[in-house]
């Protein structure tokens, strides 16, 4: 059996580190990159099922990602995990989130454990069986 | 008007001779010359009494004549009578009518020369003259036509003077709105505007003196501001609306609050609005960079917070099964305790420098020892990564007059990101030179560079540069943000130079005003 990509994109090396081993445990074949230029660039080369992101990042941060991920037709559907630490806009995420639809927003400190959970309902639920 | 409503500033001889004059010929003037005809009565009269004496006389001398005639017995002596009769007769009828006609000539003269005289003069006085009961009623009517006039001049004179005060009040009223920058417009509730001050000039399609009395549709070229300005005003006086604009002809940036306050009358019945265009323009920047600033921190704080929370959690999770693991582990969440106490460390220097309290207590320094103090800092981390390490610096470096801690804070941020972003092997180093302006300290590296664009945004609070090899190294963007404003208050400054892939160095410049001339208790404290 073939394992689902999952392509994650955090300027933070730990929190691609803890994403990437907890989902690995799990059976995802994980790729990562540093920002959303590398990111996106990412996802033209995979077949991923899920792009799990964090919001502020350098050069492309993780609304421009998620916007670019809706003009490409090939992944204009992909679900996509928002993560964010931020405080003060999170009514404006979620609204912008909307918008550009099947984003799921996750706040900062996470739990690897619950978030594998988000992952693993997403990801059957979007799979066709 | 009456004689008692005349003004008080007539002059008293005027004013009395005016009631006399206008007394005696004005409304009841004709009743008061028949009931007090006074002492001239008898001598006015005299020619009427003669007058009457010779028609009496002409009478009796008809009736004579006619008596004669019948007898037809006429004497010389009688004819003598006769023709004495006849001459007295006529000369009575010639004084009578002399009087009469002098009676109305000689005041009619003084009349006119009088009038004559006050037309000359352009002044308005009243008639003086010793006026017969034939001229009384006339010159009484003179009198009160000139009191009439004055009285109108003076009223003429008084509006004028009110017109003058009405004006200059306008225009004080005007100037001092004209000097507001905030933008004024009073709109009537027939849509029609009332005024509009110089700062309101960016809204309006017409210069702010013209649009008075014009309508809104004329005036107001914004759709969004029009249809705010035209929306009905509320019942109730006082009121107000509020909206936001940027005016097409300000800066993109600008913003402006736009407040309509409903105008009310005496009896709070409103008469149109008041509109108050404010430039918020900084206000929202403020807004703006404080939740920039927020979100920034809550970020950088929740990033470590996040790292920690998680390895904890796949430590108790059993997840770490091996001893290198479980060290890894542990090593991360060490580190990351460490950065949020810099995090913080950082965020309270921000706040001290920032709010204005922080106090920089300068004393005496040796600039080598400082250095080497802080090199001192980073040495575990320059071991770790096998960097080479070089401080060159001269044998007679000068002490300088800086806060020792805060000094030290500069140099541990430029070494710790000296060894952050030198990949391993790599060489740093640490020199002086001096100008006759300043001292300056150089900390280079042949770490990964940073990029043109970059290197003008790295003193930016929060910036983080992009590209290979910068989101390997965790950080705040906050170091090299402290670091520039702690030099600015000792009067001096950072700069940056880099290339990509080849090393970058920040130097760092301490005014020659700071360096200690005199070594004096220095000395004793070394």
């Amino acid at each position: 059996m073939i394992a689902k990509t999952i392509v994650v994109v955090d300027d933070e090396p730990h929190i691609r580190h803890i994403i990437g081993r907890k989902l690995q445990g799990a059976g995802y074949d994980v790729r990562t990159a540093s920002d959303g230029e590398e990111g996106l660039a990412l996802l033209q080369t995979v077949r991923a099922c899920l792009l799990i992101t964090d919001l502020q990042m350098p050069r492309m941060g993780g609304f421009e990602l998620c916007a670019a991920c809706r003009e490409d037709p090939r992944i204009r559907t992909l679900p996509i995990i928002l993560v964010t630490g931020s405080v003060v806009r999170s009514a404006d995420v979620r609204a912008k989130s909307e918008v550009l639809g099947n984003i799921y927003c996750v706040s900062k400190p996470f739990s690897p454990r619950k978030l594998l959970q988000q992952v693993q309902e997403l990801v059957e639920s979007e799979t066709p069986e | 008007m009456s004689s008692g409503e005349r003004p008080t500033h007539n002059r008293p001889d005027e004013s009395a001779a005016l009631i006399q004059e206008g007394s005696a010929s004005g409304d009841n003037g004709g009743k008061m010359s028949r009931q007090n005809p006074g002492a001239r009565a008898p001598r006015r009269f005299l020619p009427f009494a003669v007058a009457a004496c010779s028609i009496i006389c002409a009478c009796v001398f008809g009736a004579l004549g006619t008596f004669v005639a019948r007898s037809e017995s006429m004497t010389p002596a009688f004819i003598g009578v006769t023709v004495l009769v006849a001459v007295a007769t006529l000369g009575g009828w010639q004084v009578l009518f002399w009087r009469a006609f002098r009676s109305v000539q000689v005041p009619m003269a003084t009349v006119k020369f009088k009038l004559a005289k006050i037309l000359e003069a352009q002044e308005l006085r009243p008639l003086h003259m010793k006026n017969g009961i034939e001229t009384a009623e006339l010159i009484g009517l003179i009198n009160k036509l000139i009191e009439t006039t004055k009285s109108s001049q003076k009223s003429g004179s008084e509006l004028e003077f009110a017109n003058k005060v009405l004006i200059r009040e306008r225009d004080r009223v005007r100037h001092t709105l004209d000097s507001m920058g905030t933008g004024v417009l009073a709109v009537g509730s027939d849509q029609r505007l009332i005024f509009a001050n110089r700062a309101a000039e960016p809204f309006l399609t017409l210069p702010a003196k013209e649009v008075a009395g014009k309508w809104l549709q004329e005036c107001v070229g914004d759709q969004q501001l029009l249809s705010f300005l035209t929306e009905p005003a509320s019942n109730t006086a006082g009121t107000a609306d509020r909206m936001e604009i940027s005016p097409e002809n300000a800066p993109s940036s600008s913003v402006f609050s736009v407040t309509a306050s409903t105008i009310g009358d005496d009896k709070q019945r409103v008469s149109g609005k008041c509109v108050l265009f404010q430039d918020v323009t900084n206000v929202k920047r403020a807004e703006s960079a404080r939740e920039e600033f927020v979100n920034s921190v809550a970020h950088e704080l929740r990033t470590p917070l996040t790292s920690i929370k998680a390895y904890v959690e796949m430590l108790i999770d059993g997840e770490a099964t091996d001893g290198d693991a479980k060290r890894e582990f542990y090593n991360i969440i060490y580190e990351e305790t460490d950065r949020l106490n810099r995090l913080i460390d950082n965020l309270l220097n921000i706040s001290r420098v920032e709010v204005g309290t922080v106090v920089v207590n300068r004393t005496p320094t040796r600039l080598k020892k400082l250095i080497e103090d802080s090199a001192s800092v980073v040495e575990s981390q320059i071991a770790k990564k096998q960097l080479q390490f070089d401080i060159d610096l001269p044998d007679r470096l000068p002490a300088v007059e800086v806060d020792k801690d805060m000094m030290n804070v500069v140099l541990v941020n430029l070494l710790g990101n000296a060894v952050k972003y030198t990949p391993e092997n790599g060489r740093i180093s640490i020199s002086s030179t001096s100008t006759a302006e300043e001292i300056v300290v150089n900390v280079s590296d042949t770490g990964i560079g940073i990029a043109e664009e970059d290197a003008q945004r790295v003193f930016d609070k929060f910036y983080r540069c992009g590209g290979k090899g910068n989101d390997e190294v965790p950080g705040s963007g906050l170091g090299l943000y402290i670091t520039r404003q702690i030099m600015r208050l000792h009067g001096g400054d950072v700069t940056v130079s880099s290339r990509l892939a080849e090393g970058t160095q920040f130097s760092i410049t301490i005014p020659r005003s700071a360096v200690v001339t005199s070594l004096g208790d220095y000395e004793h404290d070394r």
